[in-house]
């Protein structure tokens, strides 16, 4: 597991295409701190955090599920996970270990360009509220762990990386862009007292939207969800909330490790 | 033996006998019945359990810390008449019963200040009273009854006074002309609240953290002027200022900051609200069945939603900044011509299912947005945004050198990993 995870770091880092995403990482957070700029106010949940937010919601579940996809159908078309085989070596470890070097990886260019952005923005004459970049930054963090955890098990099931490409494009435009619309569109078939209960559920289905409300609720600001989700609310904020929190991560990581182990077992076998 | 014996003896002697313990037995009533008019009473400074009746024109101080405490049925101080002038005195009613109150004020002018009023239901009330000042006072409860509770009282002034904790915290009932004044109130479930009252005046108080600041019902012509509602946001039901069913409101340079709504108008008409600032709330005016109103020369700055109208109409919208507008002055007038809309297309989709409510601010809302185009009677529309803000805006920030050291942590950090992740064997 530990060969799978240093070497998966060390080939990523090593990849040209991986300074790309420090140079796209740098722009964006640059412009997004400049635009700071004119923000009258830093902190809270303002219009400002509303727009972060939803630009690296955008942006960076794509990058992560592409990313993730690709690391394993790379190594399914050039033959090298044939080679992996033939080894004494667990699923597990193997999806363990691409999955952490992966992460260590995105998570060391994103936080660079994020220093360095802080710097230029800095530079530039603009003031940050340090709690404030803290929880953006945090944010990220998670949804580059979910999104790429989503990546690898999306890499495990095809056979090339074009399949993995349009997989990936097709989860995002699903959990990101036409989630509401969606959702809205299948609830308007079920009887009015289901929407409430499946709402619910649709929350814990799709990470996005978890981490997004989660986010919203670490600024205090749970009550823009209205009245219905008002005990919900109060109970994420107390203490117990905490371990459902815990439970969704780990309930989700267990659930994604499961099938990608299953898809490549049933692959072995093939 | 003996010794010890003696000592327990004058132990419980001085404990029978000690002052505050015999004054509580001669009660301070009498003294107040003895004293003639206009007189002024002190009042030795410890802690009295009795309650008290003021019926003619006396002055009642504390001399050092006065303590008077009951848990009685009847108000701590029942005051009536004229002119009762009560100062530097802690009232405490620690009764539970749902209409236990502190103080009882009905008659004319009397003044109170720099009382400490501690309450587990109603702190004061004031029954058919005119012309009472309250100043300088300090009112804690425990969520359970109002502040300050007026009914069909007029012209009193409340002025300084700090109240925390409460259900309301100044309750007005069919109450005209009174005047609050600088006075702080938090915790609570109203800031101010005013029923069937006209003609009040609401003048540079703070009211933070409640779960509305202020909520105006069936009122007329009464003048909001120099507020701020700050954080009224933790409630699904928050708001900063509720204007509902009020008429001819002149809501004039106040500040809503971070509220979940900063002002609420629904079923009222012909309210004025001008040169406030509303920053940062969650959704910056809502109107709902709102109509005649006037909303100008306001500064709209970082609100998540900035503003949100259904079934509203004949609203005048004009010369307001909004940071959200995209604005070009092309005649140097300081008015943009492009005039700016705001969709309810949101409000609207919650009202029919209040569950869609969890899409707030949701990335894919961007194409529902296109989707759910509300006519164009509905919208909320400016039709000469402001270039410039009509106010200061101030910025609060974190000391740069902590931001440097942050992002010199990062990068070097990430830095070195990039090393050993490329070194490593």
């Amino acid at each position: 597991m530990w060969n799978i995870w240093r070497s998966e770091l060390r080939m990523t880092v090593r990849q040209r295409s991986y300074y790309s995403f420090l140079v796209l990482w740098v722009v964006v957070l640059s412009l997004l701190f400049l635009l700071q700029a004119s923000a009258p106010s830093l902190t809270g949940y303002t219009n400002m955090t509303g727009t972060v937010v939803n630009i690296a919601l955008y942006i960076i579940p794509l990058f992560m599920l592409i990313i993730g996809s690709f690391s394993i159908a790379n190594e399914m078309e050039n033959g090298q996970w044939r080679l992996l085989t033939t080894y004494p070596l667990f699923s597990l470890s193997y999806i363990v270990g691409k999955i952490g070097g992966q992460f260590t990886a995105q998570v060391i260019v994103f936080t660079f360009s994020y220093g360095l952005s802080l710097a230029i923005g800095l530079l530039s004459g603009n003031q940050f509220s340090s709690e404030w970049l803290l929880s953006i930054y945090f944010f990220s963090i998670q949804l580059i762990f979910f999104f790429l955890i989503i990546g690898i098990a999306v890499g495990c099931v095809v056979s090339t990386r074009w399949q993995a490409l349009s997989i990936s494009v097709m989860i995002w435009f699903f959990l990101i862009m036409i989630w509401p619309t969606a959702l809205i569109a299948i609830l308007g078939l079920v009887p009015y007292t289901w929407i409430a209960p499946l709402m619910k559920f649709a929350l814990y289905v799709n990470p996005a939207e978890f981490i997004r409300m989660s986010f919203v609720l670490s600024l205090d600001a749970g009550a823009v969800f209205g009245r219905t989700y008002d005990s919900l609310m109060t109970f994420l904020n107390s203490p117990s909330g905490v371990l459902i929190n815990v439970l969704y991560f780990i309930v989700f990581l267990t659930i994604m490790f499961l099938f990608s182990m299953g898809m490549l077992e049933w692959r072995k076998r093939r | 033996m003996n010794v010890l014996k003696v000592i327990l003896a004058t132990l419980l002697a001085s404990m029978v006998f000690s002052p505050s313990f015999f004054e509580a037995s001669s009660p301070l009533q009498m003294k107040i019945d003895e004293a003639p008019v206009g007189a002024i009473v002190e009042i030795d400074a410890g802690e009295y359990e009795e309650t008290l009746v003021i019926s003619k024109p006396i002055t009642l101080v504390g001399n050092g810390e006065v303590r008077i405490k009951s848990c009685e049925a009847e108000p701590v101080i029942a005051i009536s008449g004229e002119d009762v002038t009560l100062k530097k005195i802690t009232v405490e009613h620690c009764g539970y019963e749902e209409e236990d109150t502190a103080i009882y004020i009905t008659g004319s002018n009397h003044r109170m200040e720099e009382l400490i009023i501690e309450t587990r239901r109603y702190g004061v009330k004031l029954d058919q009273a005119n012309g009472v000042t309250i100043k300088d006072s300090e009112i804690i409860g425990m969520k359970r009854g109002n502040g300050i509770d007026l009914w069909q009282s007029n012209q009193n002034t409340f002025e300084a006074l700090r109240i925390a904790s409460v259900s309301d915290g100044i309750y007005l009932e069919q109450s005209n002309e009174n005047l609050i004044y600088k006075n702080n109130l938090e915790n609570s479930r109203y800031g101010m609240h005013l029923m069937y009252s006209n003609d009040n005046v609401l003048r540079d108080n703070l009211s933070s953290s409640n779960i509305t600041g202020t909520m105006l019902m069936e009122t007329e012509r009464t003048t909001v002027h120099g507020n701020a509602f700050l954080a009224n946001k933790n409630s699904v039901n928050a708001q900063g200022l509720l204007l509902y069913e009020a008429y001819e409101t002149e809501v004039i340079e106040n500040e809503f900051i971070s509220n979940r709504i900063g002002v609420y108008i629904e079923k009222a008409g012909n309210n004025h609200l001008e040169s406030n600032k509303i920053r940062d709330n969650f959704i910056g005016v809502q109107m709902k069945n709102a109509s005649d109103n006037k909303i100008t020369r306001n500064t709209f700055v970082g609100n998540v939603n900035e503003a949100q109208a259904i079934e509203s109409s004949k609203n005048e919208v004009n010369q307001n900044y909004w940071d959200a507008a995209s604005k070009v002055d092309v005649d140097g007038n300081g008015e943009s011509e492009i005039s700016y809309t705001a969709d309810p297309y949101f409000l609207t989709l919650t009202t029919d299912v209040p569950e869609y409510q969890l899409f707030f601010q949701a990335p894919g809302l961007i194409l529902l947005q296109n989707l759910l185009k509300s006519p164009p009677e509905q919208l909320l529309t400016d039709s000469a945004p402001l270039m410039e803000m009509t106010m200061e805006v101030e910025k609060e920030t974190s000391s740069s050198l902590g931001l440097w050291v942050m992002s010199i942590v990062m990068i070097g950090a990430s830095f070195s990993l990039f090393i050993i992740g490329r070194k490593r064997r």
